[in-house]
């Protein structure tokens, strides 16, 4: 019986913070030692100082609450989207040698490329962020989702048909559940892109509130300890959404037998 | 005897759908593999046309078909498209084997120590889901604007599926394997090369394929930070000369390109791994 | 699990009713909203942005004052990208007028866009060229080889294809990098580029911190032919639909411009562009030695023509666009005669000819 080691967030967390406050120590360190520039390196304190500011003028509050909501409504489009037509190419052989191999080719292109072609359907400002957070996360959902369910083990169809069931009940009572660890696999993949293509909206489309926004609101007017803080946050809410999404899927898979 | 069982084999063979054998080499049925996959661009292809023949979309944004062709030929006469080419490679080249190199040997540390695993892995998961976006103000300071400075992006972003699929084939390697060193009486580094390795091959190639994906990916966003050479240099030239022909050319050239790695990474691994087959 | 997908679609569906909201619907007589561009952003990417008529207008609010009867909204967009950006959002259909510098008109025009200059506003503008202060690199020749930061596609690359033409050098020799705005200047700071272009006032801040010195200046060294030309130009479908609106717009547009033209007004003008974050100082440091008439004139002169004339030429033979067109049938007078009439503005502007000589009437 081995321990399932794959909830981190299970661990003791003072060992895990070692590393971190060593990583800052050494900051510091420099910062005094004044081996980088300053404008470059600012103090720790200076970025938590940052920190606090914007937490205190609520413009923290707004960046993380635009850029959650961008991230969240496009992350459901693309599970949507991502999840049904993963199952459909799935279940059908036909589709997904159809559809699956151009699939695979546009998923090497990176969104960012994309940037041109969607200002035209989706126009400048929050739809076209929109837009490019879901083209840069259905891909994985759905390639992750189509490898699940095509992946049952034959066994598992055979007892359905043995049953009789219809194709619905074939899916939601067998196909759906024995797909769902790769389904989450791409779950997992799928956030993270989505919040990869959340920071890079902002980044690169026009103005607007976010967490991006400010970390190119530091960079262009040089505040270095506003970027550093940015980064930070970013860092930590890409983290917190993970354990979101591992938590759902722990409570959801708790009748899986883990495999060895 | 053989007779029957000819007649048998043909019997049960009827029954599928009987298609034409050319020479014994060509069959139909190959054909019609090799095909489908095209069939969804071709329609693509066709819509695109339509759109331009139409003017559904402006013809700015999405240039016909015939004059994407037409600036995909210039490109390729020019040496330009391969110039650019050849400039993107090798930066993804260069991050890739740095990614690897050091993320499967983390990986293998993570996964062996479990000290390690404890104080090192809280600060990579976030790090792992931090955007290497992110990274592109601190990457500035650190390496200026910079050849340096997009290998290190693609370097930061490709090593994270490295990194994890490595620990997870580690990891999770069946007891026994372990339990067969111990009875040979392995020493550490004897166990990590004769049964670790080999035994997490199969993750470690899973990640290497995810990594180069990655790496794939990310170079766009790398080279959009002023770079004179690469295909996410050209998106950016042409873009801003609002030559939108040239960045579809770029767009379809990273599509085929990375789909070309893709499968070149997969027949390698495929080599790598026949052995592990036979032993299932 | 039916729970969750209920919920995915309650998200799918609200994501849907924001994507078609994206879409102007226009009624008979009226835009309900008209989207006026500019290109670049203030500091810190503030959505404000000094140096032209358009600027005084939107400072003033004097386009809402105009519309506000009509209950049309006016829609302002700064466009990080400058040029390019707004090109792409003319060919979307997002734009209806804008400012913009003469290349990326040009090579909008040349790309294909429908848009009709209407308007002059912004000329004679000044480019200069600034490297780290300890750099060796004193004149233009010196370039060779080296990073210089372009933005491309805007009117700066077209000043800077002819600046290093005037020291013998062509794009290829030097290693042209296309930064975005700010990140150029911080890189004088961190010496990743050799040397960037733009308009003066973006180097001042780092000249008196020390950090860079500029080695050219447009209009110091008296080359005319390198100051950039601008206009203000709009969306010939709109134009069409909407004649009247057009019609009242160039009048606001035009008293703009006197406002920005009255010597009286300089100190308070200065502060007003100023609030993009550029400031007083360095607006009026930036105008030294200039009339504010001679570049903020909305004149489509002999010298206006001639700029962009020789603006596209340039244009072609530098490789910047493919294939060329005639600045006559690209421009409408008319609405800006018809402005200049009705505020009896015909002659507050001096026109000049080709060579830059006044025409005296």
């Amino acid at each position: 019986m081995t321990v399932n080691k794959q909830n981190y967030f299970v661990y003791l967390p003072w060992r895990g913070i070692v590393f971190p406050v060593i990583l800052i120590l050494i900051w510091q360190l420099i910062y005094l030692a004044k081996i980088a520039n300053p404008v470059f390196l600012p103090s720790v304190f200076a970025v938590i100082e940052q920190g606090h500011r914007l937490i205190d003028n609520g413009q923290l509050w707004e960046g993380l609450k635009a850029s959650l909501y961008r991230d969240l409504v496009g992350l459901s489009i693309a599970i949507f989207l991502g999840v049904s037509i993963g199952i459909a190419l799935g279940v059908s052989r036909l589709a997904g040698k159809v559809f699956l191999p151009t699939f695979n080719t546009i998923k090497q292109v990176s969104p960012f490329a994309l940037i041109p072609l969607l200002s035209f359907w989706f126009g400048l400002h929050e739809p076209a962020k929109i837009a490019f957070i879901v083209v840069s996360s259905v891909f994985p959902i759905m390639i992750n989702t189509y490898e699940g369910v095509r992946g049952i083990a034959f066994d598992y169809v055979e007892v359905g048909r043995v049953y009789k069931m219809t194709t619905f009940q074939l899916l939601r009572k067998i196909i759906l559940p024995a797909a769902t660890p790769s389904i989450f696999r791409g779950l997992h993949l799928g956030v993270f892109f989505s919040w990869l293509g959340t920071v890079g909206a902002e980044y690169f489309f026009t103005a607007g509130a976010g967490l991006g926004n400010i970390i190119v609101d530091g960079r262009n007017s040089s505040r270095m300890d506003l970027v550093l803080f940015g980064v930070f946050v970013i860092g930590i809410t890409g983290y917190l959404l993970n354990i979101g999404l591992s938590y759902a899927e722990k409570r959801l898979l708790h009748w899986q037998i883990q495999k060895q | 005897m053989s007779e029957t069982l000819k007649q048998e084999y043909q019997r049960d063979t009827l029954k599928r759908v009987k298609l034409p054998n050319f020479a014994g080499i060509f069959s139909i049925k190959k054909l019609m593999n090799l095909t489908i996959p095209f069939i969804f661009p071709l329609v693509l292809l066709g819509l695109w046309q339509l759109a331009s023949d139409k003017g559904w979309i402006a013809e700015q944004i999405l240039p016909a078909p015939a004059v994407v062709y037409q600036s995909f030929l210039d490109l390729i006469d020019s040496g330009v498209l391969l110039e650019h080419l050849i400039g993107s490679l090798t930066r993804v080249g260069i991050a890739f084997v740095i990614a690897s190199i050091l993320g499967v040997g983390l990986g293998i540390f993570l996964g062996i120590s479990r000290r390690a695993e404890a104080y090192i892995a809280p600060l990579f998961e976030v790090y792992a889901q931090t955007p290497v976006i992110a990274w592109i103000p601190i990457g500035l300071l650190l390496f200026g604007i910079s050849e340096k400075l997009a290998v290190a992006l693609i370097t930061i972003a490709a090593i994270v599926p490295i990194i994890m699929n490595t620990y997870k084939g580690v990891r999770y390697i069946s007891k026994n394997y372990l339990e067969i060193g111990n009875v040979y009486a392995f020493t550490r580094w004897q166990t990590i090369f004769l049964i670790v390795i080999p035994a997490a091959l199969p993750s470690i190639f899973n990640g290497l394929r995810y990594g180069l994906t990655q790496a794939w990916l990310t170079l766009v966003a790398a080279e959009l930070v002023g770079i004179d050479r690469g295909i996410g240099a050209m998106i950016v030239e042409a873009r801003n000369l609002f030559q939108l022909d040239i960045v579809l050319v770029a767009i379809i050239t990273l599509g085929i390109v990375g789909l070309v790695l893709d499968k070149l990474f997969v027949l390698v691994e495929r080599r790598f791994l026949h052995w592990q087959r036979r032993g299932l | 699990m039916k729970k969750t997908i209920l919920k995915f679609l309650s998200v799918f569906i609200a994501g849907l009713s924001i994507l078609s909201s994206l879409q102007v619907q226009a009624d008979e007589g009226k835009p309900v909203v008209i989207r006026i561009g500019f290109p670049g952003t203030g500091t810190g990417n503030r959505p404000i942005v000094g140096g032209s008529p358009l600027s005084t207008a939107h400072l003033k609010g004097w386009v809402e004052e105009e519309f506000k009867k009509d209950g049309i909204k006016i829609e302002w967009n700064h466009f990080k990208f400058a040029g390019p950006g707004i090109n792409e959002a003319f060919a979307n259909k997002l734009l209806d007028f804008s400012y913009e510098g003469d290349l990326a008109m040009i090579i909008g025009k040349a790309g294909g866009l429908n848009t009709k200059v209407l308007a002059g506003g912004g000329v004679r503008i000044p480019v200069a060229i600034a490297v780290p202060n300890d750099s060796p690199i004193k004149t233009l020749a010196d370039l060779k080889g080296k990073r210089f930061a372009v933005q491309k596609g805007t009117a700066i690359q077209l000043a800077e294809v002819r600046a290093l033409a005037k020291a013998g050098l062509e794009d290829k020799d030097v290693r042209a990098v296309n930064i975005l705005g700010a990140n150029a200047t911080d890189a004088l700071q961190t010496k990743d580029m050799d040397a960037v272009i733009s308009i003066p006032y973006s180097f001042y801040p780092l000249r008196d911190r020390g950090v860079a010195k500029i080695i050219y200046d447009s209009q110091k060294s008296g080359d005319t032919d390198i100051a950039i030309a601008g206009g203000f130009i709009g969306d010939d479908a709109f134009i069409k639909k909407y004649p009247d609106i057009t019609k009242r717009l160039l009048k606001v547009f035009v008293k703009a411009a006197q406002y920005s033209s009255d010597e009286a007004n300089r100190n308070e003008l200065f502060k007003l562009w100023g609030q993009d974050g550029t400031g007083f100082q360095y607006y009026r440091e930036v105008y030294n030695g200039a009339t504010l008439a001679e570049r903020q004139t909305p004149l489509l002169d002999e010298y206006w023509f001639g700029r962009f004339k020789d603006g596209i030429a340039d244009a072609k033979k530098y490789k910047l666009i493919r294939k060329d067109f005639d600045v006559n049938g690209w421009v409408d007078k008319s609405y800006l005669e018809a402005a200049l009439k009705e505020l009896s503005l015909e002659n507050n502007w001096t026109a000049y000819s080709y060579d830059g000589k006044p025409i005296k009437h």
